[in-house]
């Protein structure tokens, strides 16, 4: 609890003594209805052990208090009725809450009792409540239930204010819009049960406050309960899918959480937020559509294979369509890709024209790929992303939210949650987003789409499609390997042969290719997969598995032989496409029509190097 | 305006009953003369303004706490404001017809009708308690203390609210109730080879081979036609006693389904027809806003479980996306699944979590690198079959709060026989039924998509009979060739 909360709890407590010091001594116990105090004291027991705490918001003096403190109220003196809600307050303790919250929640309910019985008498004149005065009453009793209703919504939200850094104006709206009609209304039930109660039903009129409170309360746990599952089975099916892909495990989670904070930084209002981070979490589960053998090819792609990629925003829409409240954010995952310049798919839509979550996802996007590991590169530090995303606010990124996430950032940083590229530090107490162990058997995959740099077929980005961390291939690939702004292609074999030796166990494989190979080529390999399974193994990298959740049939055996195969074929003819890709590159031009044929000799070896074949 | 047609005969003449009996209030109040008219006017105000803020409950329960707390409180005031209430039962009737179809126009307008089930027992609900309270009651117990009149009014209140759920119970038992809207889908099912035409027979195929298919099919065809009416007479024997029991049953879940809110709704409306002598109508504003923040409350928490399912409705596509299994395959599992459930008299936390667990039952085939064809589960190894179980189960469970859909998911791929072996009584038995109901409805629909045509389903049934040694459960079964009839 922050210093500054612990100050509120002191003076609400100080207040609330100073209150009972006035009020208690002035109290007349004898002449205090024993029935109400005890009835009331007893319900409002029962209501405090009953109802949930996790809450903090509705723990101390929740609506459901109210209703019993207005009865109060109306029913006994000042000093009884406050006395009935510190005294119940106190049985928090039996379920082990924060003894300073218990005081706070005691110093709330006797505060507000206080403030409303005084208000009540003082107005009133008296305590007997009869049939012939009303209408007239009714003034008393509605300040009394506006001083009960509005003292713990006050206090309350100043605490979390100040208790969690929740935003001002937030916490205003929701004094305003939630919390004090809530207890107005509920202390609606109350004043039923103190007239009823007066006119001479007497302690049968309590039952009456049960109902609508038990209701609500369970109304609101069961929705709490839902959200909660709603949340985790979108996360966890989305993860699910992603393994799918190449690259992409934590992707989506981390730039929910990214979203979030740039949300947060914006002032969004939450609801738009929570649709805002399940469009973020959502935003490529169109990647599904895109066939296997695109996400798992080790090329770059030609022009039909980037279309069917440019087709997965459309197709995540197709997906989340039904889910009718999300409508704001169908729009945000269908233009995530997007740019300010209009050279985006799938429209091409300029600057103000792209909807404005679309370009959030797109800013959290970028940043995620960037400072993420990938195959072809190590994770960039947030710095040199953000730097990276300064560079493209304008032409591709809308600026006023590259700022957002930049001040988010650095907030986040200045509050000691720095972030990392596996997502922690986001928001307090939540885990980084860690990948389960990855399987043995793994495809490098060798581009992102997401990445900025990664530009489609007509200019291929020179990083992007080589093991850029490998030094044998870096060498095999100079001078282009590590240089973004080189627009050089790399060699097909070369990059078949590292994504398809990588696909089994190292030794395995390069075994197999030694025996078969020149050693200028061994010499080549030694490094490559290796230093790919190497980054395999470290978790955080575009690994994926011939199936989605690791081994499906116990295949594994079967890998390296059919991987070395593999690496074998594709080394064959290294040195003739060599050449031919230097010519290429020398010219310029990328390959495309290169690629496609070196996809068909690449398909049935891939095939042949799964796992689930050879069952 | 479907929901507003009748479904079934006792919906008629339930129907017909209370237009009666309202148009018996009209001409009696036409004689005796309307009384205490503003307070009527009021009263019926808030009732239509109820009626217009109904919520949908989570199972398709149409609700108005307002406006039936206000209608019962309305039925039951004996005093209001320090002078005898003197509106007679015949008033009630018709001040609570009248608003709540005011009421029910908004929303009918916005193409939301109401079930005519809902304004049934509404209507006739309340002019029971009002013709007991007001004929019966008040002439007995005139001299009653404060304290009788509220256990009389809670009691009568209670009685009130039994009655509309067995009222529901009623209707619920004698039609069948609505799938969700998103299985609806017109012939989406019924000819289900539709989403991939011409895989199977193409025109220019051997016509010698299509006859003998069709000779094929016609022998199964009437195999399997005498035992679907075998079994359409066996499960008609049960008679009045199997119909009576049923009818308990679903009102007893009618009951627990309401069970949270009623007592509110009973006790706000004792409360409501008592305090209403003292504070007169004042006290419709303070027992109504505790009403709005409940209804509010329950509105929150249907909003969030609506969105849950089609959440879940809307992932289940992950898999025909992905090109694993064929469009729709989900969906139309899981309608056949509810179907075939609801014929076994499951019940509703059951045929959700079924529900649930058809939606998600082939996501395990994600982890297959290669589609199956077809993504038909029926014809592939046993040893892949149980494989995409376990791990759509693992996927299911990893969500943390679907743990008894992740065990179903997983216990689809055993065989019956293994599985009552397995989970003799208790919870586990309801999970092994609703784990082999999803078995058949899944197998039937893959054997349906692998072989389409016009008899598709006759054909996927025989198969499922030949089969059926320890494999199907055979109530499913059973179930299923009566649906199947319906086709």
């Amino acid at each position: 609890m922050p210093q500054r909360a612990r100050y509120l709890c002191a003076a609400v407590l100080a207040a609330a003594a100073l209150t009972a010091a006035f009020i208690l001594p002035r109290t007349h116990w004898h002449a205090v209805p024993r029935a109400p105090f005890v009835i009331l004291l007893s319900l409002l027991v029962v209501l405090v052990l009953t109802v949930r705490l996790p809450l903090l918001r509705e723990s101390p003096a929740g609506p459901a208090m109210v209703s019993v403190l207005l009865a109060s109220v109306v029913l006994l003196p000042p000093g009884a009725a406050a006395l009935v809600g510190a005294t119940a307050s106190l049985f928090m303790v039996l379920r082990r809450a924060d003894p300073l919250r218990v005081a706070f929640a005691c110093a709330v309910a006797f505060l507000a009792a206080a403030a409303g019985g005084e208000l009540y008498t003082g107005v009133h004149g008296c305590r007997a409540l009869t049939a012939s005065q009303f209408p007239a009453v009714l003034l008393p009793i509605a300040l009394a239930m506006a001083a009960v209703s509005a003292v713990p919504a006050i206090l309350v939200e100043t605490y979390l204010v100040t208790a969690t850094g929740r935003d001002r104006a937030l916490a205003v709206r929701e004094v305003v819009l939630n919390a004090f009609p809530r207890n107005v209304a509920y202390a609606g039930v109350g004043l039923l049960t103190a007239v009823l109660w007066s006119d001479s039903y007497d302690a049968l009129a309590a039952l009456v406050l049960l109902g609508p409170v038990v209701v609500t309360r369970w109304a609101t746990v069961q929705a709490e309960e839902q959200r909660a599952a709603h949340d985790s089975i979108i996360r966890t099916l989305v993860q699910a899918v992603e393994i799918k892909d190449l690259y992409t495990r934590g992707h989506s989670e981390r730039v929910a959480r990214l979203t979030g904070m740039i949300a947060a930084e914006l002032r969004l209002p939450p609801e738009r937020v929570e649709v805002l981070r399940y469009a973020a979490t959502l935003h490529d589960v169109g990647k599904l559509g895109v066939p296997t053998r695109l996400l798992r090819k080790t090329g770059p792609l030609d022009e039909a294979e980037f279309r069917e990629i440019r087709l997965h925003p459309a197709r995540g829409v197709a997906v989340v369509g039904e889910i009718a409240f999300l409508d704001e954010a169908y729009s945000a995952i269908l233009y995530h890709h997007e740019r300010m310049d209009g050279s985006g798919y799938p429209k091409g839509l300029r600057g103000e024209a792209i909807p404005p979550f679309a370009r959030i996802i797109a800013v959290a996007d970028a940043f995620d790929a960037m400072t993420s590991t990938r195959s072809y590169r190590q994770a960039r530090s947030v710095e040199e992303a953000l730097a990276e995303l300064r560079a493209c606010s304008g032409t591709q990124l809308d600026p006023s939210f590259v700022d957002a996430i930049i001040s988010a950032l650095a907030k986040a940083a200045a509050a000691g949650r720095v972030w990392r590229g596996d997502g922690s530090g986001a928001e307090p107490g939540e885990p980084p987003v860690t990948a389960a162990a990855l399987p043995p058997g793994a495809v490098v995959a060798e581009f992102d789409h997401d990445d900025l740099e990664y530009q489609g077929p007509s200019r291929p980005a020179g990083p992007a499609h080589g093991s850029g961390e490998s030094e044998a291939e870096a060498a095999l690939l100079s001078p282009e390997a590590g240089d973004e702004d080189d627009a050089g292609c790399v060699a097909p074999s070369a990059r078949r042969r590292a994504g398809s030796a990588a696909a089994g166990p190292v030794r395995s494989a390069t075994e197999q290719v030694s025996s078969a190979n020149s050693s200028t080529d061994l010499e080549r390999l030694s490094g490559a997969p290796a230093e790919a399974f190497e980054i395999g193994r470290n978790g955080h990298s575009n690994i994926v598995s011939p199936g989605v959740f690791g081994t499906v049939g116990a295949g594994v055996a079967a890998v390296p032989g059919a991987a070395g195969v593999v690496g074998t074929t594709g080394v064959s003819g290294a040195v003739d496409e060599e050449a031919q890709d230097a010519a290429v590159r020398a010219s310029g031009l990328s390959l495309p029509t290169q690629t496609g044929h070196d996809l068909d000799v690449l398909d049935p070896a891939e095939t042949a190097a799964d796992p689930r074949e050879s069952r | 305006m479907r929901a507003l047609r009748p479904s079934s005969r006792i919906h008629a003449v339930a129907a017909v009953t209370v237009v009666l009996g309202v148009l018996a209030a009209v001409a009696r109040l036409c004689v005796d003369g309307p009384v205490q008219i503003e307070i009527a006017l009021v009263f019926g105000a808030v009732i239509a303004l109820g009626e217009a803020m109904r919520i949908t409950l989570p199972g398709g329960r149409d609700n108005a706490p307002l406006a039936a707390t206000v209608s019962l409180g309305y039925a039951l005031t004996d005093r209001i404001g320090g002078h005898p209430a003197q509106w007679s039962a015949s008033q009630v009737v018709v001040v609570v017809a009248v608003a709540a179809a005011v009421g029910s126009l908004p929303q009918t307008l916005a193409g939301r009708p109401p079930h005519v089930g809902y304004l049934i027992r509404r209507v006739g609900v309340t002019g029971f308690v009002a013709c007991i309270a007001r004929t019966v009651l008040y002439a007995q117990v005139g001299d009653a203390s404060h304290q009788e009149f509220l256990l009389l009014f809670s009691a009568l209140a209670c009685m009130g609210l039994l009655l509309d759920s067995g009222w529901a119970a009623v209707f619920a038992a004698t039609t069948s109730p609505p799938l969700p809207a998103a299985y609806q889908a017109p012939a989406a099912w019924a000819v289900p080879a539709q989403a991939a035409p011409g895989t199977e027979r193409e025109p220019g195929q051997d016509p010698a081979a299509g006859a003998a298919a069709d000779t094929g099919a016609a022998t199964i065809t009437a195999s399997a036609a005498a035992s679907v009416s075998a079994s359409e007479s066996a499960s008609e024997r049960g008679g009045f006693p199997r119909k009576l029991s049923r009818f308990l049953l679903v009102w007893v879940r009618e009951c627990t389904a309401t069970a949270r809110i009623c007592p509110a709704v009973a006790a706000l409306a004792v409360a409501l027809a008592l305090a209403a002598d003292p504070l007169g109508l004042w006290v419709l504003p303070i027992a109504a806003a505790p009403i709005l923040v409940m209804q509010r409350a329950l509105r929150r928490y249907a909003a969030i479980r609506a969105t849950y399912q089609q959440t879940i409705r809307a992932l289940s596509r992950i898999t025909d996306l992905a090109g694993y299994t064929e469009p729709g395959h989900a969906r139309r599992v899981c309608r056949l699944a509810l179907a075939i459930g609801r014929d076994l008299g499951m019940s509703e936390s059951e045929l959700l979590d079924l529900e649930y667990a058809a939606l998600l039952h082939d996501l395990g085939q994600l982890s297959l690198a290669d589609p199956l064809p077809g993504g038909a589960t029926v014809s592939a190894a046993p040893a892949v079959v149980a494989e995409v179980a376990a791990r759509g189960a693992e996927v299911v469970c990893e969500t943390g709060v679907l743990d008894r859909v992740a065990r179903l998911v997983q216990a689809q791929c055993l065989p019956y026989a293994a599985e009552q072996q397995q989970a003799p009584s208790g919870g586990a038995a309801d999970e092994a039924r609703a784990a082999a109901v999803l078995r058949v409805a899944n197998d039937f629909e893959d054997l349906c998509n692998a072989e389409p045509g016009p008899g598709a389903h006759i054909a996927a049934l025989a198969r499922i009979r030949l089969g059926d040694g320890g494999l199907y459960d055979p109530q499913a079964v059973a179930a299923l060739a009566r649906l199947v009839r319906t086709f």
